[in-house]
C-alpha cells in the first residue's frame, strides 16, 4: 500500500518551472531517497509536500487523502513531519521546549485547565516530558535538555531537528540533507539512527540527501530528478548504474 | 491537590482586603500629609501592571509588534463607564435590596466584565485581518487602529467628546486594581508556562519551523492578541472607575508607546520585567515632575541606551516568579 502519492506535480516560480510532472509512490515503511544535484527542485518537492507552496498542477496523495493546496499545520497533523536543510530551531528555547512545543498538537489540554493548572494538564505535562525527554535520550541529546537549542553544535542541531519532527508522531518523516556538514563517522551513525527510527517507530521516511554514501547505504529505492524533472527511479545498485543518472552528475562528454 | 489550589483565591482575596483597609486607613483618612498623592500612584502603577503584562503576551512571548494597546485601553474604559452611566441607575434599582457598597461592586463588576468583553471583540476583528501581516506591516495597522478609536471617541457626543467623559462613579480601588493585577499576572504567568506558551514562543522564533509542527500560527496569534486587549479592557474600566472622568488624550499613541517602553526595559518576554518596567515608568516620572517636559525625550534616550547596552531588557529572561522559563 502506498504511503505517499505525487502525480504529475508541477510548481513554477515566474518563468522558472522549479517541478514538472514529477510522480512517484511510496510504500508504507519504505526508507525513499530522492536525489539531483543542485537546483534540481528536491528542497521545492519538500516544500509542495509539506503545504509551503501549493502546488500549480498535479495531486498529492497521503493516506489515500488528497491534500495538494493544504496550509502547514493541517498536514503536520495528518502525520507528515519534516527537518529542515538550513536548520530551523526555535533558537532561544531550551532543547526540551523545542521538543515539547512540537507536541503541542498531539498533546494539548484545554486553554481554560492549562490557565487554572488544572491535574488534566498536569498530568499531560508531565507525560509530554517523559516522551520528549525518551526522544532526546534517543538522539543521545538528554544532557543538553536545558541548553538553548542555538548553543549546541551544529551536528547536534541537525538531531534536534530530528527529535524535534518525531515528536509530532508523523507517520511519514521527510529528512532535508540529515548529514549536512558531518564527517564520515556521523554520516555512518546517522544512518544507523535512520534505520532505528523506521523501526521504532514505524515510520516511512522520504530523504534527501547530497551524500551519496548515505543515500546508498540506507534507502530501498531512489528516485532521481534534474531540472525539476523525473530522470530515473529504482534501487540504489539500479541509479547507481543507470547512464541518465550518470550523465547529470557528471556532464556529458 | 487541585482542591488545595483554590483556597488560594479566598486567601489573596482577604489579603487584598486587608491592604486596602490599611491604605484608606494610612493613605486617605491617615496621618500621611500627602497619603492621596501616594495612594493615586499605586493604582496608576497597578493599571500600568495590567497593561504591561498583557501587551508583553503579544509583543515579547509571541512577538507580534503592536503599538495600538492604548486603544484597547480605550476601549474598554470608555463601555465600562459608558454601563456604569447609563445603565447604572437601572441597576442601583434593580439591586436595591442590597447595601450600597454591594450595589457599587456589582456595578463595577458588570462595567469590568462589558470592558473586558468589549476590547477582547475589538481585539479580535484587528486581530483576524492584520496578523497575517508582518513586523513593521503589523506595527502600522495596530498604530492606525489605536487612532481610528481615538478619533471615534473624541466625536461621539454621548461619551462627552472633546469636553472629556464626566459623572463616572468612583468605585475601583486598590482591592479591585490588584485584584486585577493578580488574575492578569497569574493568568498569562500559566498560559506562559503552558503548551500555548511554548506554541506562542516558537511562533516568534521560527513561524516557518512552528508551522510545521503543527501549530496554527495565525489562529495562535489571534489568540494571543485577543487575550491581551481583553486585559487592556480590564485596567481601562478600572482606570475610568478610578479617576471619574476620562478624555481622549489618555488614550493617544504616546500612551501605546509608554507601555511598549515598560516591556522593553523589563526585558521583552519577561513576566516580571513586564511589572519592574511598569513600576518603574510610572513612579519615575513623578519623582521629575520638575522636567515633565523633558519626558518623552527622556523616555527615547532610556530606550536607546537600553538597546545599545541591554538588549535583553533589565531582567532579560530571569524571572522572579519562580523557575527560569524553559529550565526546570
Amino acid at each position: 500500500m502506498s504511503l505517499l502519492r505525487l502525480d504529475r506535480l508541477t510548481r513554477r516560480f515566474g518563468g522558472i518551472t522549479a517541478t514538472k510532472d514529477v510522480s512517484f509512490s511510496i510504500e508504507l515503511g519504505q526508507l525513499f531517497g530522492l536525489i539531483g544535484p543542485n537546483g534540481a527542485g528536491k528542497t521545492t518537492l519538500f516544500n509542495l509536500i509539506t503545504g509551503v507552496y501549493a502546488p500549480d498542477e498535479g495531486s498529492i496523495e497521503f493516506d489515500a487523502k488528497s491534500i495538494g493546496g493544504f496550509p502547514p499545520h493541517q498536514i503536520a497533523s495528518l502525520g507528515i513531519s519534516r527537518t529542515f536543510q538550513n536548520i530551523r530551531l526555535f533558537g532561544s528555547m531550551s532543547v526540551l521546549d523545542n521538543v515539547k512545543t512540537a507536541c503541542h498538537m498531539r498533546r494539548k489540554t484545554s486553554l481554560w485547565n492549562s490557565v487554572i493548572l488544572s491535574s488534566a494538564f498536569q498530568r499531560s505535562e508531565i507525560e509530554t516530558e517523559k516522551f520528549c525527554r525518551h526522544l532526546l535520550d534517543l538522539l543521545q541529546l538528554g544532557q543538553y535538555a536545558e541548553e538553548n537549542a542555538r548553543n549546541l553544535p551544529y551536528g547536534h542541531q541537525r538531531r534536534l531537528e530530528i527529535a524535534r519532527a518525531l515528536a509530532t508522531e508523523p507517520k511519514l518523516l521527510l529528512l532535508d540533507e540529515p548529514a549536512a556538514g558531518m564527517n564520515p563517522q556521523e554520516s555512518q551513525d546517522l544512518m544507523h539512527l535512520i534505520r532505528r527510527l523506521r523501526d521504532e517507530f514505524h515510520l516511512t521516511v522520504l530523504l534527501v540527501e547530497h551524500n551519496m554514501k548515505v543515500v546508498m547505504g540506507v534507502c530501498e529505492r531512489i528516485h532521481v530528478l534534474d531540472y525539476g524533472e523525473s530522470i530515473a527511479e529504482g534501487a540504489p545498485d539500479e541509479v547507481r548504474r543507470n547512464p541518465k543518472v550518470i550523465q547529470a552528475y557528471l556532464g556529458v562528454e | 491537590m487541585s482542591l488545595k489550589r483554590w483556597l488560594y483565591i479566598p486567601v489573596i482575596l482577604i489579603v487584598l482586603g486587608l491592604l486596602q483597609w490599611a491604605c484608606s486607613a494610612l493613605l486617605l483618612d491617615g496621618p500621611i500629609r500627602q497619603g492621596p498623592y501616594y495612594y493615586q500612584i499605586l493604582i496608576l502603577a497597578g493599571i500600568n501592571i495590567i497593561l504591561a503584562v498583557s501587551l508583553n503576551l503579544t509583543n515579547g512571548v509571541a512577538g507580534q509588534f503592536s503599538i495600538g494597546h492604548a486603544g484597547f485601553f480605550a476601549v474598554g474604559a470608555y463601555v465600562a463607564a459608558c454601563i456604569s452611566v447609563y445603565g447604572g441607575p437601572g441597576i442601583h434599582s434593580l439591586l436595591g435590596f442590597m447595601p450600597g457598597d454591594a450595589q457599587g461592586a456589582a456595578l463595577l463588576v458588570l462595567a469590568m466584565i462589558g470592558g473586558v468583553l468589549a476590547a477582547a471583540l475589538a481585539g479580535l476583528v484587528v486581530g483576524i485581518p492584520s496578523l497575517r501581516l508582518r513586523g513593521d506591516y503589523l506595527a502600522i495597522v495596530t498604530l492606525g487602529f489605536g487612532e481610528i478609536i481615538r478619533v471615534l471617541i473624541l466625536n461621539i457626543e454621548a461619551v462627552g467628546g472633546a469636553r472629556g467623559f464626566i459623572g463616572i462613579p468612583k468605585l475601583s480601588n486598590f482591592f479591585w486594581v490588584f485584584g486585577g493585577v493578580v488574575a492578569a499576572i497569574l493568568i498569562i504567568r500559566n498560559l506562559t508556562r503552558s503548551g500555548y506558551g511554548r506554541a506562542l514562543l516558537s511562533i516568534r522564533e521560527d513561524e516557518i519551523a512552528a508551522q510545521a509542527m503543527g501549530i496554527p500560527v495565525t489562529r495562535y496569534k489571534v489568540m494571543a492578541f485577543v487575550i491581551s486587549a481583553a486585559f487592556a479592557g480590564m485596567a481601562g474600566a478600572l482606570f475610568g472607575h478610578f479617576t471619574m472622568y476620562l478624555h481622549t488624550n489618555s488614550f493617544t499613541f504616546v500612551k501605546s508607546f509608554e507601555i511598549i517602553i515598560m516591556i522593553a526595559l523589563g526585558g521583552l518576554g519577561s513576566l516580571s520585567g513586564a511589572v519592574l518596567g511598569a513600576i518603574v515608568i510610572t513612579v519615575l516620572p513623578e519623582l521629575f515632575r520638575e522636567f515633565s517636559e523633558y519626558r518623552m525625550v527622556i523616555y527615547s534616550l532610556a530606550l536607546i541606551l537600553i538597546m545599545i547596552f541591554r538588549p535583553q531588557g533589565l531582567l532579560g529572561n530571569a524571572s522572579l516568579l519562580g523557575r527560569k522559563r524553559g529550565g526546570k
